[in-house]
């Protein structure tokens, strides 16, 4: 195990850097993908490399923002489900648990339904979208409603909390849908997850409020571990579960609102990349935390590549192709964990 | 004194009330909490280990209040071997004891020496053959043991013990015993829930007798836990018996002959 980690860390930095250039490759206009690289190497080494106008325009300002997008996004989802499952002990924890999907789903909702009416042609959120905008404040508002209402004391309380909430947020969202048939197609978009509005603006976004908890995550794997021997023995080995674990989950928090705002609800990578690579890694935190960073973004790069060409002209939301991949995947995952294998 | 408790009270919400309980817990000795099911021994271990805070009244730790130290500084000088202790996460039995060094490390780093400690320690309770199992293919008494020699890795002045030698086979119960009776040779507190009364007979040298939340019986367990003591705190009539030489006495269950 000890020399598998740093194999695994270099081969999935590998992987990342042969799905960039691929997936910029492909697309409606296939681009070759030695152009592609030429074509993003030529503004730092303008003597050096020449590029394709068109090409150019199509990989900067469309593609490889969606792609870094989609590895923002797909590092943030995991990263929160290595932080979620951890402090929750349970493997099968994911970043939505708290309602913050919901949330921010109703918040987007409502952006998408009343934004029309109330902001036409506002500026302010022209970059990330008023839908993001929304989405973001909605999902903040959830975590802090559930916290006071349910979660000071215990994690319990968080849980039942966010579920209960989830409900009625659903409900809102549905009813909202209902009486708003001509927004049924963005909002059913939306809530499925897609990259399809990605640009340079929203990266910077979504990089920016997702670096602080990161590093912070990054920082606590081995207060992590503490954590996830349950919260009498986290005390007792000088970590206090209640305040160390709850800005844990707070940053896994602002993480996943992050995505949630500029992406939509995408779901399974927060709960599958940190459980399949916790089968490699072993549940140490300080290794899982890393190499589920590299794991999400691949696999969300790759799920977005095929969300945009399997249907070609058509998009397919990014979360379906992850649900679909992911779903039997993961059965297989725990039929075999249920066989005997490594936990 | 190393560990203090004066006046000490627990409510719980279900109404069920720990204490006043005042208690010194001599620092060097071996010390044990007795009591049945539910008599509010984990509670008062609670409050000794400081994660849970009395209603009123303080635990001091060589004078310091303890709620007075940092989460970190605690750990330092206090550990704990906990009672049931699920295993959520498939770590190794190395993993888990190098946990123990987790108070006495930065946050991100490791610290001097943590290898060698841990390399002891675990030659000391004879598990460096399971170093690297995971502690799922453990069984409930290896496993006992792997968390004893997290709070051995801890070095904490004071140990509280919950039950440790509930999964312990016979051996290890002895081995067990032995390794903390040495511990307190070399200056440390043990504190310890036990439920066998002819174990804190033998080791204990101070130790409280608890009931519904009150102390009914402290001091040395050899003088307080007489048949009377433990009829009124356990319901039961014991049978004693006597070694042939006189020093020491044992309690047995009574009931039906074969």
């Amino acid at each position: 195990m000890e020399r598998r980690y740093p194999l695994l860390a270099g081969a999935l930095v590998l992987l990342l850097l042969v799905i960039i250039p691929l997936s910029a490759a492909l697309g409606a206009a296939s681009i070759p993908p030695a152009e592609v690289v030429t074509t993003i190497l030529s503004p730092l080494f303008p003597g050096t490399f020449s590029a394709d106008p068109v090409s150019s325009l199509i990989l900067f300002r469309i593609r490889l923002p969606r792609i870094f997008l989609a590895g923002i996004a797909g590092s943030g989802l995991a990263l929160g489900g290595v932080a979620f499952q951890g402090v929750f002990r349970n493997p099968l924890a994911e970043p939505y648990l708290l309602g913050i999907s919901s949330g921010a789903a109703l918040g987007a909702t409502l952006a998408i339904v009343l934004g029309p009416l109330v902001f036409s042609g506002s500026l302010w959120a022209a970059g990330v979208g008023l839908p993001g905008v929304f989405a973001f404040a909605g999902a903040l508002l959830t975590m802090a409603l559930i916290y006071l209402l349910a979660g000071r004391h215990r994690f319990e309380g968080l849980l039942l909390g966010g579920i209960a909430l989830g409900y009625v947020f659903q409900a809102a969202i549905s009813l909202m849908m209902m009486l708003n048939r001509e927004s049924l197609d963005r909002i059913v978009f939306w809530m499925m997850g897609s990259f399809t509005a990605a640009t340079w603006t929203k990266v910077a976004a979504a990089g920016f409020l997702i670096l602080l908890p990161a590093v912070y995550l990054f920082r606590h794997g081995k207060t992590l571990n503490i954590l996830s021997l349950g919260s009498r023995e986290a005390h007792s080995l000088g970590v206090n579960p209640h305040r160390t674990g709850g800005l844990i989950l707070l940053a896994a928090c602002l993480i996943t609102a992050a995505v949630v705002s500029v992406a939509g609800i995408i779901g399974f990578v927060g709960l599958m990349v940190p459980h399949i690579l916790r089968l490699i890694t072993g549940p140490d935190h300080r290794r899982l935390l890393p190499v589920s960073a590299l794991g999400g973004a691949i696999l969300l790069i790759g799920a977005d590549m095929l969300a945009r060409t399997v249907l070609v002209p058509r998009e397919i939301p990014v979360g379906v192709i992850t649900a679909v991949l992911g779903g039997p995947f993961f059965l297989y995952l725990l039929a075999r964990q249920s066989r005997g294998g490594e936990g | 004194m190393m560990v203090s408790a004066s006046q000490v009270t627990y409510r719980y919400r279900s109404g069920f009330t720990l204490g006043p309980v005042s208690a010194d817990f001599p620092a060097g000795g071996f010390n044990v909490l007795l009591g049945p099911n539910g008599s509010g021994k984990t509670t008062l271990f609670g409050l000794l280990g400081g994660w849970i805070h009395p209603a009123q009244g303080q635990v001091t730790l060589e004078g310091r209040p303890l709620k007075d130290y940092t989460p970190k500084e605690r750990a330092r000088r206090i550990g704990l071997v906990p009672q049931i202790s699920e295993r959520s996460f498939n770590y190794t039995v190395r993993q888990v004891v190098e946990m123990g060094r987790f108070p006495r490390q930065p946050l991100w780093d490791r610290g001097k020496g943590d290898e060698t400690v841990v390399e002891e320690i675990l030659e000391r309770l004879d598990l460096t053959a399971f170093s690297g199992r995971r502690i799922f293919s453990l069984s409930g008494g290896e496993y006992q043991r792997v968390l004893l020699a997290r709070v051995l890795a801890q070095e904490p002045d004071v140990l509280l013990l919950d039950e440790p030698a509930n999964h312990l086979d016979l051996r290890h119960q002895a081995a067990l015993l032995s390794l903390l009776h040495e511990e307190t040779l070399r200056g440390k507190t043990v504190i310890a829930v036990l439920h066998d009364i002819n174990q804190a007979l033998r080791y204990g040298q101070w130790g409280l007798l608890l009931k519904e939340g009150q102390v009914v019986r402290s001091g040395d367990p050899s003088d307080f836990l007489d048949p009377r003591a433990l009829k009124e705190v356990f319901d039961v009539e014991l049978e004693t018996y006597h070694s042939i030489d006189g020093d020491h006495r044992f309690y047995g269950l009574p009931g039906g002959r074969k």
